[in-house]
């Protein structure tokens, strides 16, 4: 029979939970339902690339399928920080829903995936990003007051600025040594990352329930490779990814409810926001928001459309 | 097939005297071509040549490099010899312990094994040959103590392992300290041996007073106050290492300019001599890229690294496997190249084999000094001939006892791992 | 000819030296502000929100592409040149135009590939997220303008290589002042 091998690239070392619950099942789904008709050369740890380049290497057919995080190519795929921006979900599924719907047929589909010749095949959102400290706890706004915190530029630096903080951009990496020394007070982090650059050892406060932005990690096929497929492959790839997804965005919220036990256990005490905090950052989260989004508007990319078009979406029931 | 073209088309440049970085990138391109056509070319062209420099953590390697041009502008660098030689003179073999002393201090500010080959050449090479040794050995240990500079931080290697591994890079760096000071002293050892077998290949130096021991002690001051500003700095965590590398820059700029040494000519040239520097390990950095996409689309080193990692036999027998798969291409190839080639796959397999990645880059780095001295591509030795005008040859030739006593030196960091683990384990709590 | 060549190459070097100045003082403005970076982060509690952007995106690609050329000229690139120094002056010269045309070749698929991709980044304005929208056009322009400026360097030495394999004349020297330690810059 014939057989089409597809290069499917990423940026993860190999054997990362992401790709473990994400991708890994996907493709297995894949070549399952097409009788191995499609057979997945995957290719992990940069090997083909660094994760900026995805997309471009993905575009000219260096891989077929590329980990695309739209993060990393924020001058090309600038609406889709819409799912990352602050304040806007409590779960990865609630995240991942909301951007798979806008990214598949909505605005973020049209003006991040389709100008880029790509298309998306799989996505999570991250579980919300919470601010770990290592010595003082983030209960109230005052907390915040220029506490330097590590930032990965972007709206996370709009979101810190906005609440006081000073954002400190420096690789995850060296995270470890600055908070060691006080060259930085805290991260914000996903829970998982927190574990990955060790430094649970020396946070010690939690926000606990905060969004204080998150990450969406999306693998999408280049026009070309998806031109070449047959209709039926295009259908199963589909189907297997609305399954993978659904079920990949459970499994990425367990985890971050295991991660969160064994900080627990590690002595990092996670503290609910006071009410009247609570009340102030969904004030100030939302001017982040309209801030960013007027900003796109400004150039042209309909910001503000983007915007409740997403949250329409987090809105809406789970079916 | 391919594959065989692109690494044909990569020694026969290599053979021609093509730049590293451009063979590299030349085979690289053809390869992607005969695979994917001009499309996986254009991929990888628009994106490779920009994201291998743009990169903030890659400033490390323009930093360290101008620190040591500093540091040379300041003069200090050109006593530190004479001092390691007062002190070592009257010991038989003398000046070629003293050239491992000056190769180990040298490399506490210098990053790259070249420049510190280079500097030492022009320094203790004329002294030991004046004072009538065997120009083999003296060469040889010249070659072999240049190394020290990419083991002892700072180190330009260890960084780019570290970005390509995501291995903590300011616990590599600590970590290739106390190796240093071991491969320092296998150098030493292997000197005294070469001069008890043969006391005629190192005459005895004239002795030096004591107050001239001391005056010429005066240059450690300011080499130790860089090791600390860059090493110490990154040792206590006041500064990620890669801003300790623009400190240590600003630092040696500070030293020069008490020295009196700076003026903008001196500036300008160190900073012209960095620039170079950075654009030739760029360029193996882009060209290294380049043919290992190629390479990893053939997917040959995923298969040789399966096959390795398959065999059913100890995990002691596949490190050394892999061990002296990196000495052997250490003799074809530029080390950097080495890195960027074969830690995207080898590292997994280190990893699932339950060996520690921190561990596993400075043992690499150690065997990538190797890699430097053995025929027929040796950088060091390249340096020392021209910069000596003797024969490569004899520089390989003398290069060899050490060659012998670095594999001794590395069977020692294998079976001994917290040689290497201990120091970085002691920074802030451990990692 | 000869005078042609030399011409040529005088005004390529003035370029290369425009450029590598500017390479040079990029260098420099990387370490001062890296330093105060950390100076006023320990000082001030205020570190420079631009500074990993500006570093990341526009100073290490100019200390690299507006290098690359004049570092070539001088011999910078290091290369295993063992064989090549065997080699009798003639074949000397052939194996460096093989060097100039395989990397002419290279070089102008690296210009002519990012060329485009700063053009289509130019035309569609795009900036990076954050609180400074930095222009992401001027650091990819970058990668053409130094290995455009390369490709006229090595088209040049092949020309001189050839003229000087025709006449038999010494119009441009074999082999680059390769691992020469007396450049002088000013
Ligand atoms: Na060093
Ligand atoms: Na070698």
């Amino acid at each position: 029979a014939d057989v089409t091998h597809l290069r499917v690239a990423d940026s993860f070392p190999s054997g990362h939970y992401l790709s473990r619950l994400l991708l890994k099942p996907w493709m297995d789904e894949v070549t399952k339902r097409t009788n191995g008709a499609i057979v997945f050369d995957y290719f992990p740890g940069q090997q083909l690339g660094k994760a900026a380049d995805m997309l471009a290497l993905t575009q000219n057919g260096v891989a077929d399928i590329g980990y695309v995080a739209p993060a990393y190519v924020s001058d090309k795929m600038p609406t889709s920080e819409v799912a990352m921006l602050p304040g806007s979900f409590a779960n990865s599924c609630e995240g991942t829903r909301a951007y798979w719907k806008v990214a598949r047929d909505g605005l973020v589909a049209k003006q991040d995936y389709a100008p880029n010749r790509i298309r998306l095949l799989i996505a999570v959102a991250l579980p919300p990003y919470q601010i770990l400290t290592a010595k003082t706890p983030v209960t109230k706004l005052e907390d915040l007051k220029g506490l330097k915190l590590r930032s990965t530029g972007g709206a996370q630096d709009l979101t810190l600025r906005t609440l006081g903080a000073v954002p400190v951009r420096m690789a995850a990496p060296d995270t470890y040594e600055s908070l060691s020394r006080g060259t930085l007070d805290g991260v914000v982090f996903p829970l998982d990352s927190v574990v990955s650059y060790n430094v649970e050892k020396l946070v010690k406060h939690s926000t606990e329930k905060a969004n204080f932005s998150s990450f969406i990690v999306a693998y999408s096929i280049s026009d070309n490779a998806w031109k070449k497929l047959t209709p039926e492959v295009q259908k199963i790839m589909q189907e297997a990814g609305d399954a993978t997804v659904k079920s990949a965005c459970a499994a990425v919220d367990q985890q971050d409810a295991e991660i969160k036990k064994k900080l627990q256990d590690a002595g990092v005490a996670f503290e609910p926001l006071t009410p009247a905090f609570s009340a102030q950052l969904t004030d100030l989260l939302k001017n982040v928001a309209n801030e960013w989004a007027t900003g796109l508007d400004g150039r042209g990319k309909q910001g503000t459309a983007v915007l409740k078009e997403f949250r329409e979406a987090l809105g809406a029931p789970a079916n | 097939m391919i594959t065989l073209i692109g690494l044909g088309l990569l020694f026969l440049l290599l053979a021609l005297g093509t730049p590293v970085g451009f063979a590299m990138l030349v085979a690289g391109i053809t390869g992607l071509y005969l695979i994917g056509g001009m499309g996986m070319v254009a991929g990888i062209l628009q994106t490779a040549p920009l994201s291998t420099v743009a990169a903030y953590e890659l400033i490390t390697i323009p930093m360290f490099l101008l620190m040591a041009e500093l540091v040379l502008v300041s003069g200090v660098a050109d006593d530190l010899f004479r001092a390691t030689a007062a002190w070592m003179g009257r010991v038989r073999g003398g000046l070629g312990m003293a050239t491992a002393l000056a190769g180990a201090g040298f490399g506490a500010i210098c990053g790259t094994s070249t420049a510190s080959a280079a500097t030492l050449s022009s320094t203790s090479l004329p002294a030991m040959l004046k004072q009538g040794y065997e120009p083999r050995l003296a060469a040889g240990v010249v070659a072999i103590s240049g190394t020290l500079a990419m083991l002892i931080p700072p180190s330009i290697a260890l960084v780019v392992y570290g970005l390509l591994a995501e291995v903590n890079i300011g616990g590599l760096l600590i970590g290739g300290i106390l190796p240093g000071i071991l491969v320092t002293f296998t150098i030493m050892a292997t000197v005294w041996f070469l001069v008890w077998q043969d006391p005629s290949r190192a005459p005895e130096a004239t002795p030096v007073s004591w107050r001239e021991k001391f005056r010429l002690l005066r240059v450690i001051g300011p080499m130790l106050l860089l090791f600390g500003m860059v090493t110490g700095v990154i040792y206590t965590g006041i500064a990620t290492p890669t801003e300790a590398s623009a400190l240590g820059a600003a630092g040696a700029l500070l030293i020069a300019l008490w020295y009196g040494k700076l003026t903008p000519r001196s500036l300008s040239r160190a900073l012209l001599r960095a620039s170079h520097g950075t654009c030739m390990i760029a360029m193996i950095l882009l060209g290294a890229y380049v043919f290992g996409y190629f390479f990893t689309i053939t997917q040959v080193t995923q298969n040789i690294v399966a096959f390795v990692g398959g065999l059913e036999v100890s995990r002691w027998v596949i490190m050394a496997l892999i061990l002296c798969g990196y000495i052997v291409l250490g003799m074809f190839m530029d080390q950097i190249a080495i890195l960027v080639l074969t830690v995207p796959v080898v590292l997994p397999l280190i990893k699932s084999l339950g060996f520690d990645p921190l561990w596993f880059g400075v043992v690499k780095i150690v065997t990538a000094e190797v890699g430097m001295i053995t025929p027929p591509i040796g950088l060091n030795c390249f340096i020392v001939s021209r910069y000596s005008g003797r024969p490569v040859a004899e520089v390989f030739r003398g290069t060899f006892p050490h060659f012998v006593a670095h594999l001794i030196a590395i069977a020692i960091l294998v079976a001994f791992p917290q040689i290497i683990l201990w120091l970085p384990s002691m920074m802030h709590g451990g990692h | 000819m000869e005078s042609l060549i030399k011409g040529l190459l005088g005004v390529i070097g003035a370029i290369e030296r425009v450029a590598i100045g500017i390479a040079m003082v990029m260098m420099f403005a990387i370490m001062v502000i890296v330093a105060s970076d950390v100076f006023m982060r320990y000082v001030f509690n205020s570190p420079f929100a631009w500074a990993y952007d500006l570093i990341s995106l526009y100073l290490m690609a100019g200390v690299f592409f507006l290098a690359v050329s004049q570092a070539y000229g001088a011999g910078a690139h290091v290369s295993v040149d063992i064989l090549q120094q065997t080699f009798p002056p003639r074949a000397k010269r052939l194996s460096e135009c093989v060097t100039c045309i395989v990397g002419l070749v290279a070089f102008a698929l690296v210009a002519r590939f990012s060329f485009d991709r700063a053009l289509d980044a130019y035309q569609s304005q795009d900036v990076i997220a954050g609180s400074i929208p930095w222009p992401t056009w001027p650091s990819i322009a970058l990668v053409p303008l130094g290995t455009g400026l390369l490709c006229l360097r090595l088209a040049v030495t092949l020309l001189g290589q050839l003229a000087s394999l025709a006449t038999g004349r010494d119009i441009i020297p074999a082999v680059a002042n390769s691992h020469d330690t007396g450049e002088v810059f000013e």
